[in-house]
């Protein structure tokens, strides 16, 4: 008979606390991965609008008669649509339905032209049948009467209702600045009059202006168009029919100049038009094979002049190009009434296509660049236009982008400006390069002081006094990284500056002296020696203190030792090497975050020295390997991955280190590899322009962009540094 | 026993040791001849590993330590001043408890000793590592994996690959501290067979907790106890015939 044996079970009290503790174990290490995996979600799940095409499709279509329709335009939040009609009239429309709200009545004399008072919105400059200047301006104001939301139509003709004479012309073109309005008239003749009201204000009528005559250019004034640049300080003349052009430099109107003569037109094509881009610093310049072309000022040799810069190709000849209000995106349509969504810098990037039908008589976007308004003969089209983040793409973010007043393409980071005309460069090249920037020269001075100091602590330096010195740089790291910033930007900074030479020597003079001392003490009795063995290292403290002091106080005497006839360290720097010396610069971040980095590597590589079994020492001892062959032939072999990982982790905490570049590198975007120059890392700029960023907006993408690349850049360090330190340690772990 | 000069590796005069201030070695006088095993034998604490490092002076290592008295290798005191601790370490060998081989390949692990000094050519470290794994009877088992990790052979393997890199470097003696504590009966024998073939050239001390191994492999055997000699003389007369009482208590078993 046999009895089946049984294993008394678990008692209860147990089974729970056992499995207890294995689920929390389980949902910590869960909860850890999912935190991460979440971060990482969320920050691309902010940037995917940016990579998503644009949509345009038709919102409403109104049969309506549109004969005498100048212009048009809308209001802010796309609830009223004017029409500026030849009749001297606007007609307020609501968007919806396009019911009449209103009809205003500008002036009694019909309107030949209407053109936007540049760079105003919704003000525009009339040029009557009666050969005169009319100003007005469409207000749209909201009102709340009895609670309930209305908006108020007005049109305001401009200083106090009065105009300005100005006799047979060919074209005009006006400027408005805060107190100052400049009018250019092409006379018959192809003349050009400029006249410069100043102390100009809405309410009041126009004092006298000054005027100055520009002589003709083109042999037929018919055909040229002139137009105000950017700021009113140029003159574009281009004849429609060949594509040539003139830039005259108005700034001052006593003194005017030709800047640049040239074309726009092409070998093996005609020239068709020309459409100034918002803020009038390029153009883009259509021919009659599809091609159109983008232009922009800046400067050439000493002159400023338009350069071809890009090419947009289409299938089919452009007809028309409209501009957005706020950025440079446009819209061109071809002759079959296709539009093409582009945008000027981020160049070939989401061509959304939008069927018009046909090329309609007046099209416009609306001030937000969410709708198309599209006049037709007989109907207004209105479309909803989707294209939120028309101005990044791979180029803008990585490449050589050719901006507006540039002389050349460059990477440049210039994500916002006072200037509502201005054209945002989102190169993150001089960010990525800034934080490698400041990492490798961190690591410079972190690395070797870090691992020698650690080789140092645990294997020379007596126990007693590793015990003090191990726990002491280990709260270094618990320094916050804004006091290391902060005493590096405001108080090395200009010390450094100050006593450049001397800190220089500084690299110098200490380690001769410690060199010095330590063949001294091989001197000393070697009874003295013994009982001082392990304490070196503390006696050096006191005598670097007194040469750092003594290099310090010399400075002055040490520069004009060195730099004979310069003066000083910097002004030698700046005459001989030519290197442009920024107080706040690499230099001090290597010093302030190499000081941040140092416990780290230090903490880590020392205990991976210190961990290196005392048998495998005392086994190279007992072959008759000195201290110093043991070290360097068993001890940091076998110690290698623990090393390895530490400079590793000590680069990914340098690479998202914040505070301490914000605080001492300036901040500068450049790409410039110079010790003595500052830089803008990813994460110094994400803290600097978060804050400002408005939600949603491109920037603000880009910004959380960034943030996603430093999540990649840390992890991939990361990795790596984890890969090859298994692989060092299958190959040299011992234990 | 009276030896010869001539015969004598190790002349041990008169040396006490203690860490710091607690006596470990007491007044001990005994001479260790050439190309002969001896085994140092005696119960745990009773000082046999302290004295044996005394001679290749790895007891430096150790902070607090006061050695008196005089240790000669060849005629030569080995703490006199101009002894160079390393070289001094490079005629007496010794070999731990543990395996303690490097994390390197195997041949780098016998040619460790080598490199560390330009005595032996480049030319010839090749001959040398297959000599050294030869002599301690590994050559064999690793001739064809000698780029291989040495952490990847057994312990004994591992134990005889310490003792070839130990030989490499030629040493007149041979320090071997509990050499087979750590292994299993057939890397023991095999050990202990290497032993025998190694006295015909080099002097070899072993400490060991196992008297039947010491019976085996030493010609002489000395008995400590408390950090005293308390017997030097022939493993045979030790082991049948000990003069002294204490040393007839403990190889008969009676305490240890």
């Amino acid at each position: 008979m046999s009895e089946k044996y049984q294993l008394p079970n678990l008692s209860k009290s147990r089974t729970v606390v056992n499995s207890a503790t294995r689920s929390i174990v389980r949902v910590g290490g869960i909860a850890v991965i999912g935190a991460i995996v979440l971060i990482m979600a969320y920050l691309f799940w902010v940037v995917i609008p940016m990579l998503l095409p644009a949509s345009v499709s038709l919102d409403h279509q109104f049969d309506l008669s549109t004969e005498g329709v100048l212009h048009v335009s809308s209001d802010d939040s796309f609830e009223v649509i004017s029409l500026i009609n030849a009749d001297g009239s606007v007609v307020c429309h609501d968007a919806e339905d396009m019911s009449i709200l209103d009809e205003i009545e500008v002036s009694p004399s019909h309107f030949k032209t209407v053109k936007p008072l540049y760079p105003l919105a919704n003000t525009f400059v009339a040029l009557t049948e009666l050969d005169t200047l009319v100003f007005f301006q469409i207000v749209h104001r909201v009102r709340f009467l009895n609670e309930i939301r209305t908006i108020e139509n007005q049109v305001d003709v401009l200083f106090d209702d009065s105009f300005i004479d100005v006799g047979s012309i060919n074209d005009f073109d006006a400027f408005r600045s805060d107190e100052k309005l400049r009018v250019v008239l092409l006379n018959i003749d192809g003349s050009i009059d400029l006249h410069e009201y100043l102390n100009v204000d809405d309410a009041y009528e126009l004092e006298e202006p000054k005027s100055t005559t520009i002589d003709a250019w083109s042999p037929s004034p018919r055909n040229v168009e002139i137009m105000i640049g950017p700021l009113g300080r140029w003159l574009f003349e281009i004849d429609v029919t060949n594509g040539d052009y003139r830039l005259i430099n108005v700034a001052s109107t006593r003194r005017t100049s030709v800047e640049q003569v040239g074309s726009f037109r092409l070998e093996n094509s005609s020239f068709q038009f020309a459409e100034p881009v918002l803020g009038r610093y390029s153009f883009l310049v259509a021919d009659d094979q599809g091609r159109v072309d983008h232009w922009i000022l800046g400067p050439i040799g000493a002159n400023q002049g338009l350069r071809m810069v890009r090419t947009f190709d289409y299938p089919k000849p452009i007809k028309k190009i409209i501009l957005e209000h706020r950025r440079k995106g446009f819209l061109a349509v071809d002759h079959s009434g296709r539009g093409f969504i582009g945008h000027t810098t981020s160049a070939a990037k989401k061509r959304t296509v939008v069927s018009l039908e046909k090329v309609p008589r007046l099209i416009a976007f609306s001030p937000r660049a969410d709708r198309l308004i599209a006049i037709h003969d007989d109907s207004i089209d209105i479309f909803r236009v989707n294209n939120k983040h028309p101005e990044t793409s791979w180029t803008t973010l990585w490449g050589k982008v050719d901006y507006e007043g540039y002389k050349e393409s460059a990477f440049t980071w210039q994500s916002s400006s006072a200037d509502v005309e201005f054209e945002p460069k989102f190169s993150l090249m001089p960010l990525l390069f800034g934080s490698i920037k400041a990492a490798f020269y961190a690591m410079l001075v972190a690395t070797p002081i870090a691992i020698l100091g650690a080789i140092y602590t645990a294997m020379f330096m007596s126990p007693q006094m590793r015990k003090l010195i191990k726990p002491g740089i280990e709260i270094m790291a618990a320094l916050p990284t804004v006091i290391l910033g902060f005493i590096a930007g405001l108080w090395l900074a200009p010390l450094i500056e100050k006593h450049l030479t001397a800190i220089m020597l500084l690299l110098l003079i200490p380690p001769l002296g410690v060199l010095l001392f330590a063949y001294l003490t091989t001197l000393l009795p070697s009874r003295i020696r013994a009982s001082l063995d392990g304490w070196f290292g503390a006696l050096t403290v006191p005598l670097l203190v007194l040469l750092g002091w003594l290099t310090l106080a010399n400075n002055e005497w040490f520069a004009s030792l060195i730099f004979q006839g310069h003066g000083d360290a910097k002004t030698w720097l700046y005459e001989v090497l030519g290197v442009d010396y920024d107080q706040r610069n690499a230099l001090i971040i290597g010093i302030a975050m190499g000081l941040a980095v140092i416990p780290i590597i230090f903490s880590i590589a020392e205990d991976a020295i210190y961990g290196v079994p005392q048998h495998l020492v005392h086994g190279s001892l007992a072959l008759g390997a000195t201290r110093w062959q043991t070290l360097v032939r068993v001890v940091l072999l076998t110690a290698s991955p623990g090393i390895f990982s530490a400079i590793m982790i000590g680069m990914g905490r340098a690479v998202g280190e914040t505070m301490i570049v914000l605080m001492a590198t300036g901040n500068t975007p450049i790409m410039d590899f110079n010790l003595f120059q500052g830089m803008r890392t990813f994460a110094a700029n994400i803290a600097v322009e978060m804050p400002e960023s408005e939600v949603g907006s491109t920037h603000f993408r880009i910004l959380f962009l960034t943030a996603f690349v430093l999540f990649l850049i840390t992890f991939l360090l990361n990795t790596v540094a984890e890969v090859v330190r298994q692989r060092l340690r299958a190959r040299y772990g011992n234990l | 026993m009276e030896l010869p000069d001539s015969d004598i590796s190790l002349n041990v005069v008169n040396l006490s040791l203690s860490y710091a201030d607690k006596p470990a070695l007491q007044n001990i006088t005994m001479k260790i001849p050439k190309q002969r095993v001896t085994a140092l034998i005696g119960p745990s604490g009773c000082g046999k590993s302290t004295l044996i490092r005394c001679f290749n002076r790895m007891n430096d290592l150790i902070d607090s330590v006061s050695v008196t008295g005089r240790i000669e290798l060849n005629k030569l005191d080995i703490h006199d001043k101009n002894v160079d601790v390393a070289q001094l370490r490079r005629q007496v060998g010794m070999v731990f408890q543990r395996p303690n081989p490097f994390p390197k390949s195997i041949e780098e692990n016998v040619a460790y000793g080598l490199r560390l000094t330009k005595e032996v050519p480049k030319s010839e470290l090749e001959s040398r590592v297959e000599w050294a794994l030869k002599s301690a009877a590994l050559w064999d088992e690793v001739k064809d994996r000698l780029k291989d990790t040495a952490l990847g052979l057994s312990g004994g393997q591992q134990q005889r690959l310490v003792i070839a890199r130990a030989i490499a470097v030629q040493p007149s003696v041979l320090l071997l501290d509990e050499p087979a504590s750590a292994l299993d009966p057939i890397s023991t024998l095999k050990i202990e067979e290497l032993i025998a073939e190694l006295k015909t050239q080099y002097t070899i001390a072993i400490v060991t907790h196992n008297m039947q191994q010491a019976a085996r492999v030493s010609d002489f055997t000395a008995f400590l106890y408390l950090g005293e000699l308390i017997e030097f003389n022939n493993t045979r007369t030790i082991f049948t015939n000990p003069r002294q009482e204490k040393t007839e208590d403990y190889v008969s078993g009676r305490y240890g």
